[in-house]
């Protein structure tokens, strides 16, 4: 079940993830945003949020448990919003600190992008860090990403003015880096 | 009808959205040479042809926003709406988001400057705004030399926004910061 990679298994959120979710979301460190939210979220917010999840068939997000194939061990969480339907979608990705290091964070990204570009037939998958967060700049840059924009000074945080990053990656750079799979979609010419 | 700003040159105002807007509104933003270049809520179609209830819905929107504002740009003489000027701090009031539309019959009179340079001014000096940015289609030539003729520093660009023609194109970024429009305001002012 979930979606598989060489460490780790993507699968759904369950109430027991729910206090493990408040701690990386609480944690300045993990929650590593470009927008410092304050650490009181509280598990009865994350039990709304969970319990508010409606099932349907015209879904725009996933969001996925990073669980460590070997223990069985909560090792963060990863997700997509914003999908346009065989267009684009944002990723994002918090990892335990414990975590940081071990090549689960690239795998998850592996997982997760190989399931965006192959199920759901994407052209683009981008993120948004900051000039600040160079392991996520890093992290990106190991499965392909480059920053395409920076918005100037735009951040602020930790008492410092941060530029906010748009980072990118093509279908067809995601399949130059995996010539193992071949892309059988249809691609349109580059600007004219 | 309220009017919140003068144009600094007096030539239009920027107005509070009313009802009878929504016939002018009907027939400027379905004008072919808007089309991709409207700057509509995310649920409405750039390309499509907007029937009087989608316009209507759009009305709605623009008048209803909580995280930004969307205003009238009308001219001084003959008091026609001209255009919209959008803005967005939906993410962070430091950085906000801004979109000039000029409607093709009125473009080339200056009100897009006048327009822009006004909500500037508002956002720099009323607002805790430090970074204005924008997104101009790589296609809309035009619309980028305006961004760059008012002080905006072209800064990247989201990769595959969308299809255009059988194309793929991007959006360009572009922002500019208080100080530098501070710096830009001074020189003007002590301009002739």
């Amino acid at each position: 079940m979930g979606l598989e990679g060489n460490l780790v298994i993507l699968r759904e959120e369950r109430v027991e993830d729910l206090l493990f979710l408040v701690g990386l979301r609480n944690d300045l460190e993990t929650q590593a945003w470009s927008k410092t939210l304050p650490p009181d979220y509280t598990e009865a917010m994350y039990r709304k949020r969970y319990e508010e999840r409606e099932f349907s068939y015209t879904r725009h997000d996933g969001r996925f448990i990073i669980e460590v194939k070997q223990t069985q061990e909560k090792a963060g969480t990863i997700s997509y919003v914003w999908l346009e339907p065989r267009w684009s979608a944002s990723m994002g990705i918090m990892v335990a600190q414990k975590f940081w290091g071990t090549g689960i964070a690239v795998d998850s990204q592996e997982v997760l992008l190989k399931f965006l570009f192959e199920e759901l037939g994407l052209r683009v998958v981008r993120l948004y860090t900051h000039s600040g967060n160079q392991a996520a700049v890093k992290l990106a840059q190991k499965s392909g990403f480059q920053i395409s924009g920076w918005q100037r000074k735009s951040i602020y945080k930790n008492g410092r003015l941060y530029d906010n990053l748009l980072m990118d990656i093509l279908r067809e750079e995601y399949y130059q880096r995996h010539p193992e799979i071949e892309d059988h979609l249809p691609g349109f010419p580059e600007n004219g | 009808m309220s009017a919140l700003f003068w144009g600094h040159r007096k030539r239009i105002s920027l107005q509070a959205f009313e009802p009878d807007h929504i016939p002018m509104l009907h027939t400027q933003l379905n004008h072919l040479d808007l089309v991709g270049r409207r700057y509509l809520p995310d649920e409405f179609s750039d390309d499509l042809p907007l029937s009087y209830q989608e316009i209507e819905a759009i009305h709605k929107k623009w008048t209803e926003k909580k995280k930004g504002f969307n205003l009238a740009v009308t001219t001084t003489e003959g008091g026609e709406l001209a255009g919209h000027i959008s803005c967005d701090w939906g993410w962070d009031t430091h950085c906000p988001q801004v979109a000039v539309v000029i409607y093709p019959d009125y473009q080339r009179c200056g009100y897009g400057g006048e327009g822009l340079q006004t909500i500037l001014n508002y956002l720099f000096q009323n607002t805790p705004a430090y970074n204005v940015s924008g997104w101009v289609a790589d296609w809309n030539l035009p619309g980028l030399n305006f961004a760059l003729k008012c002080g905006f520093i072209q800064c990247g660009r989201s990769r595959r926004a969308r299809i255009r023609e059988g194309a793929y194109s991007d959006d360009i970024l572009v922002d500019i910061l208080r100080d530098e429009w501070t710096v830009n305001h001074e020189e003007s002012s002590h301009g002739a």
